[in-house]
């Protein structure tokens, strides 16, 4: 038994260190062409039952680095939603409470019983003491999961939350934007249809309006200096990969991709509904932020009318406070009150 | 140290019974009486599921007995004292397969209460007697049916224990195995120890006992001594000259052999001897001579449970 | 106590020369190496789940060798005949089960040792610092191992081979998940609901306690000394409470 478990194991390891570490070996040497397939032998390819379980294989580790990295972010201290009757006790979800800024969200309780809904008395004290316990909600330093992202999303182009959350990421903790637009740009391409890393794009681009350059990527200066030839603000599918040059335009491309982000969340949500599905907290967060981003946009482009109309709509299909609070600071803009959005 | 009693075993009334996997009793024992003197060597035959091996486990103290009463040097049956002066051997032990024969050794040396000093003398001794010297630092493992009983034995016999109990002794064991082993027991009958063991191969029963206990369906059939049973089944010899065939022998007439143009009948009763006569006279066939002799264990084994066994 | 230790000398000597702790020695070390590669893809800065691999990898098969060993003692000296000599010499059944306890719980301390000291020489090479929780969750799981061999032992008398690495693998492994599930479960109910889950919780041996391993991976400090006390206590209990039962039915047991 011993044999046969050590020898597939290892002959696992082997085909695995192959299939990483060959391609890496060797695409420095390698032309790559556009391959033409006739229809029938790419139906043949996807009914391959060996790809099926290798796409399987790739989709189910890209999932587990997703877990991982979910615990890894909040340094193994694992929560859970609160049950019935812990609510009935007042135990509720709670905020973040550490120091790291922009990773304040809603969580659960502490999976590891805190000491006041803890009824084990000495054995959950030395549980607190031996698991990864903490007061709160607390988490690790992300810079350290960016390459988990970034090697996750190349087993699995589909998670798209692991663009969202590497981007951030990158932009806010390791200041490095320009990868983060990269990381988000390759996230649309892969996820035509998704709202979140749209939303997320739309953010990080009206974020460095004021800061352009820390958006530009070395290594794509000619194909920027093509843009900056460009005369007007790109539309449809230019707008994703086009660098802006100036604050107005960054304004503009951000309020395109977020006005897109909205509209299609509306309509994954109405989608969800008629499943008798919810948004989950993320999903909530990206919507409501979408629409005040969106009218923070229109402000620094002028146009408050548009700004207050994305609040009336983001109170209607997204309820949030700072929403109402974006909707009185364009209110007064707009009656003249204060000289510039919040 | 206890004293060794007249009687080293005695089992009275023994019933055992087990469970099935499917929740059947099974009546294994049922009703044994029995015991062995000193300085006796008894073997104890039966049939297949007789009874021989759940018998031994009892009085090795293995199993607890249903109903009835086991007792070995006087004890009961698994008293710590009474096995420290016997000696056991079960049917074909695997051992320790990533062991090797000494190491096997040392530890039942250890079990023993052997003190540390004498055990390696002792076990060159013992490795000595049943033939491994020289292969006691191989794994166990690679050792054949016969030298694991060789292991087993030597085990058995460590420490000068005064009864021996040995299932199934030369069970599966080749001719110079055999002998290697009667040779052992030989010597030790010869030191006034006791013996007990239970064995298919009636020859070596015949060759090592004093007294034979037939059992069949957990009792005892017949206990006696060795001739007293021969005694029991005389065998009637009638020699005849042609090589003869008749098609229709009588009841209890097997043709023993056909030899040098002879051919030779037994019969296994008087009643038979009689028909056979009246069969000979019939054919007009002259018996050239006839005599009686004593029957063999296997003969009596026969006559007392080949039928049902059959 | 001789009679004890050459019982247990000899299930060592039989578990390490079967050789499935040095397979699963170079198992290991082939999969904490081959998460370490990941660095080779261009994804620097995995020390975390290099460590997390590396842990849960030798915390599995520290594991699977302890209960593969356990469950396969006294079964297996039924089934080769080797109980019937040993228990013929003036050895007591609860000798015999001590024997095999104390040597498995050897053998399986003396791999968790070994696993180990091999990932610390990993962790070494691929340059992932270590600190001092490291230490203490090598000294946890050991304890470890002394209940699961107690309980794999004990449950060998009672349920087949095969039956019993399966239950004794699912308690050794799971008993987080389980533990949590009845601490989830007990916040919904009243009444007797909450008596039956309490029993259920004190009785089963909370193994999860046992691995620190996450607080080395996360970086959190180390246990206070407390609590490394309380938990070879209960380890102790727990293994005696074990053996306890284990010992009152082979000690009645026909073989």
């Amino acid at each position: 038994m011993t044999k046969t478990f050590t020898g597939t194991t290892l002959s696992l390891i082997a085909v695995a260190a192959m299939a990483g570490l060959v391609p890496h070996a060797v695409r420095d040497h390698v032309t790559v062409r556009e391959a033409t397939y006739q229809p029938s032998e790419i139906d043949a390819a996807k009914e391959s039952i060996a790809l099926s379980l290798l796409g399987q294989l790739q989709m189910s580790i890209a999932d587990l680095m997703w877990l991982k990295s979910m615990e890894y972010l909040h340094r193994g201290n694992l929560q859970r939603m609160p049950t019935r009757g812990e609510e009935d006790l007042g135990f509720m979800r709670g905020d973040s409470q550490d120091t790291a800024v922009g990773l304040g969200h809603t969580e659960g309780l502490n999976m590891v019983l805190d000491e006041d809904r803890d009824w084990r008395g000495l054995l959950g004290n030395i549980q607190r003491h031996i698991a990864c316990y903490s007061e709160g909600h607390i988490h690790d330093d992300p810079v350290e999961l960016i390459p988990w992202y970034q090697l996750a999303v190349k087993l699995n182009p589909k998670l798209e939350r692991l663009y969202t959350m590497g981007a951030f990421f990158l932009a806010d903790f390791a200041q490095e934007p320009a990868e983060a637009r990269e990381m988000l740009v390759a996230g649309i391409a892969a996820n035509p249809n998704s709202f979140e890393v749209r939303a997320a794009l739309g953010r990080l681009l009206f974020e460095y309006s004021d800061r352009l350059d820390a958006l530009k990527d070395d290594h794509h200066d000619e194909e920027d200096d093509d843009h900056d030839e460009m005369e007007e603000t790109p539309r449809g599918d230019e707008i994703e990969t086009y660098l802006p040059t100036s604050k107005a335009e960054a304004c503009e491309m951000a309020a395109l991709l977020l006005r897109e982000a909205v509209d299609r969340a509306l309509e994954t949500k109405l989608a969800y509904r008629s499943r008798h599905e919810k948004f989950d907290d993320f999903q909530e967060q990206i919507h409501y932020e979408s629409y005040l981003f969106l009218s923070k946009s229109y402000v620094e482009l002028g146009r408050y009318d548009e700004a207050l109309a994305a609040c009336d709509e983001g109170w209607e299909f997204a309820k949030h406070n700072l929403l109402r609070v974006q909707q009185r600071v364009v209110s007064r803009l707009i009656e003249g009150e204060v000289d510039e959005s919040p | 140290m206890i004293d060794i009693p007249d009687e080293v075993i005695t089992i009275t009334d023994l019933m055992v019974e087990y469970k099935t996997d499917s929740g059947k009793t099974i009546r294994a024992v049922d009703g044994l009486n029995l015991s062995v003197r000193r300085g006796e060597v008894v073997g104890f035959i039966g049939p297949n599921g007789a009874g021989k091996s759940t018998s031994i486990k009892v009085l090795m103290g293995f199993r607890k007995p249903t109903r009835g009463t086991v007792q070995v040097m006087g004890l009961p049956a698994g008293h710590m004292a009474g096995r420290r002066r016997v000696g056991f051997l079960p049917e074909v032990a695997l051992y320790y397969p990533f062991l090797n024969a000494r190491e096997t050794l040392r530890m039942f040396a250890k079990l023993r209460e052997i003190p540390r000093g004498d055990r390696e003398d002792l076990i060159d001794d013992l490795l000595d007697k049943v033939k491994l010297t020289g292969r006691d630092r191989e794994p166990v493992r690679g050792f054949s049916k016969g030298m694991l009983q060789r292991v087993g034995i030597a085990q058995a016999i460590m420490g000068e224990p005064d009864l021996l109990i040995l299932d199934e002794v030369t069970s599966g064991l080749d001719p110079v195995a055999r002998y290697d082993v009667r040779r052992i027991l030989m010597d030790f009958k010869a030191k006034g120890k006791t013996v007990f063991f239970s064995s298919h191969e009636l020859s070596e029963v015949t060759m090592l006992c004093d007294r034979v206990i037939l059992i069949d369906e957990g009792r005892v059939l017949v206990e006696d001594k060795l001739s007293a049973m021969s005694n029991a089944i005389r065998r009637h010899i009638v020699c005849v000259d042609g090589l003869l065939s008749p098609p229709q022998l009588p009841r209890g007439v097997f043709i023993h052999a056909v030899s040098n143009g002879q051919t030779t009948f037994s019969a296994d009763s008087v009643e038979a001897h009689a028909a056979l006569n009246g069969l000979l006279e019939e054919l007009d066939v002259p018996i050239q001579h006839s005599f009686e002799e004593p029957g063999s264990l296997e003969d009596f084994f026969v006559h007392s449970i080949g039928h049902k066994v059959s | 106590m001789e009679k004890v230790l050459g019982i247990a000398q000899v299930t060592i000597i039989e578990s390490f020369r079967r050789k499935d702790p040095y397979v699963v020695l170079i198992l290991a070390a082939l999969i904490v190496f081959g998460a370490g590669l990941f660095s080779r893809f261009g994804t620097e800065g995995l020390g975390k789940f290099v460590k997390d691999v590396g842990f849960t990898v030798t915390g599995l098969l520290a594991v699977l060798i302890c209960v593969v060993t356990a469950a396969r003692q006294l079964p297996n000296e039924i089934q080769n005949r080797t109980l019937y000599p040993l228990l013929a010499k003036p050895v007591s059944r609860l000798q015999v089960f001590l024997g095999k306890y104390l040597g498995v719980g050897v053998m399986a301390s003396a791999v968790v040792l070994l696993f180990s000291a091999e990932l610390y020489l990993l962790f070494r090479i691929l340059d992932i610092p270590v600190s001092g929780v490291f230490f203490q969750s090598v000294y946890l799981r050991m304890l470890s191992m002394w209940i699961i061999a107690g309980m794999t032992l004990s449950l060998s008398v009672y349920l087949t081979q095969g039956g019993n690495v399966t239950v004794s693998m699912l308690l050794a492994l799971a008993m987080q998940t389980f533990a949590n599930t009845l601490i989830t479960v007990r916040t919904d109910l009243e009444g007797w609901g909450v008596w039956v889950v309490d029993t259920l919780y004190w009785l089963l041996p909370h193994l999860e306690l046992f691995d620190l391993t996450k607080r080395e991976v996360h970086n959190f400090p180390a246990a206070p000394l407390w609590v490394l006390a309380a938990l070879t206590v209960y380890a102790a209990v727990y293994s005696l409470l074990f053996m306890a039962v284990g010992m009152q039915r082979f000690r009645s047991l026909n073989l």
